[in-house]
């Protein structure tokens, strides 16, 4: 695939997925959560930073934190890119336009990412609104904010462009729509967090481990550090696309059943 | 680079094809072969192996042995298999959410073709009246034309259709009739196969009559001179109820 062909099929999916009124709604539940979550969070870390028991960067940190949801929201709209087209039998077509897998899945994987750094960055500006204004009548401002911050803002737009292509091979991988958005929500809310706050040394492993330790959640002290995180969240990402691929080798292009 | 031209390349070419779902043969020893410049009808009763046979000559389904080829490679095996071949098939549609012209874009972009090709089809199809209207919301003969349209959109030299005549109303009929002639005559090879026994009688120059395995495959004048399209497929469709 030419460099040309390659980004008219970026630009293609990245169209179709502003078209999709989907997405749109999966932004802003995501946004609302992220509203909710951090104003939550605030209110709990006002207290404290009157008291002075946490300085107002830890009380940030901890509000804007909250904003780490987008890595399930991102992956949601990932699935859909490659769930709904099966479902739907677009794949087939798709397959017959560009017959190859692995490029297919590279372009929708890239596609996803770049979703997802969009909703990282919505996620993040927003958290970091709304937790300056609950926090600055109690003498939290962005001012007294340390690079740590920033750092955790960066590594929100990271989950976020790491759940758009986590979402897309996982797609590629399960097939049926409806059962890849459940159980990816499943999975990321109940059982992974479950998992790793009843078996901290094997939930550090797990994609979850990975990015508490990309935001450094405090929640799970025996985390891994950023780097080990990030080198983690890679490597998730190459065994599902080599998984993925062999799948779809495997049963080629046919729909979801 | 395949030589289209050359040796009188067949359109597609099925040799020995067997696909089983567990116990149960779908396609037994499948061979016939499909010439460019002519139409060849694909008849049989209901779970014939039709539609799975279009799926293994497009590189959807493995067959378990034997191959299917379009100009002399496995279909994914060609570079740009849309320049080679078009496809109306139940296997394939369009995505409901977007427009026409949305849809054909996409493609486009997926395969390398030039945007023109989008008003190109459209029109070739007339299709243009709803081009900016949701593909969900138009009629089944709109949404027939729009994966008509899809199929052009490489310019072939081969199509395969499955069932194109759905949903299609008398004018529509006439227009795919006319259309696959003239698409024929310029040197185009047509796989079409329906359940329309007269439709096929009056476009097909060849037929392949399947049920699980190929009954009769020549040229459709040496049924019609020994006896009714409509007799033999009924004396096959009992033969498959046994």
């Amino acid at each position: 695939m030419t460099p040309k062909r390659f980004a008219a099929a970026l630009g293609a999916e990245l169209h179709l997925a502003v078209f999709r009124r989907m997405n749109a709604g999966v932004l802003l539940v995501n946004l609302a959560l992220v509203a909710i979550a951090v104003y939550g969070m605030a209110n709990e870390a006002r207290g404290d930073l009157k008291s002075h028991v946490i300085g107002a960067d830890t009380a940030l940190r901890e509000c804007v934190g909250q904003a780490f949801v987008v890595a399930l929201f991102a992956s949601l709209c990932g699935a859909q890119m490659v769930t709904r087209q099966l479902r739907d039998r677009v794949s087939s077509l798709l397959y017959l336009a560009r017959p190859s897998w692995p490029q297919i899945l590279s372009v929708k994987a890239l596609a996803a990412a770049i979703l997802g750094v969009v909703f990282g960055l919505f996620s993040t500006a927003l958290a970091m609104a709304v937790a300056y204004a609950a926090l600055s009548p109690a003498g939290g401002s962005l001012g007294s904010a340390s690079s740590r911050l920033w750092w955790l803002a960066a590594g929100i737009v990271l989950l976020g462009a790491f759940g758009g292509a986590w979402g897309v091979l996982l797609g590629a991988l399960i097939r049926k729509h409806a059962l890849t958005l459940a159980g990816l929500v499943v999975w990321s809310v109940g059982l992974e967090g479950g998992l790793i706050a009843l078996l901290p040394a094997v939930g550090r492993w797990l994609p979850g481990g990975a990015q508490a330790a990309i935001v450094a959640d405090p929640d799970l002290p025996d985390r891994l550090g950023p780097v080990g995180g990030v080198t983690l969240l890679v490597g998730w990402l190459v065994a599902a696309a080599v998984l993925a691929v062999l799948s779809l080798r495997r049963r080629p292009a046919l729909a979801a059943g | 680079m395949i030589d289209l031209e050359a040796d009188g390349a067949l359109a597609i070419s099925v040799r020995g094809v067997n696909v089983s779902f567990g116990e149960t043969t779908v396609l037994d020893d499948v061979t016939f072969e499909v010439a460019p410049g002519t139409i060849t009808g694909l008849v049989g009763p209901n779970g014939a192996g039709k539609s799975t046979l279009t799926q293994v000559i497009l590189g959807l389904r493995r067959p378990d042995s034997g191959s299917a080829t379009v100009f002399g490679r496995s279909l994914p095996d060609h570079p740009d298999p849309m320049r080679l071949l078009g496809v109306v098939t139940d296997a394939v549609n369009a995505d409901p959410a977007i427009t026409p012209r949305a849809f054909l874009r996409y493609l486009c972009a997926w395969a390398g073709l030039p945007y023109k090709r989008v008003d190109a089809v459209l029109a070739s199809t007339a299709a243009e009246g709803y081009r900016d209207k949701r593909i969900g919301s138009l009629s089944t003969g709109m949404r027939q034309r729009v994966m008509l349209a899809s199929a052009l959109l490489g310019e072939p030299r081969c199509l395969v259709l499955d069932e194109p005549h759905n949903g299609l109303d008398p004018d529509g009929m006439r227009w795919l009739r006319g259309f696959m002639r003239q698409f024929s005559e310029a040197g185009g090879a047509i796989l079409v196969a329906s359940h329309l026994l007269a439709e096929i009688n009056q476009s097909a120059d060849h037929i392949v009559m399947l049920n699980r395995s190929v009954r009769f495959a020549g040229p459709l004048a040496d049924i019609t001179s020994t006896e009714a399209l409509e007799d033999m497929f009924q004396s096959l469709v009992s033969e498959g109820a046994l």
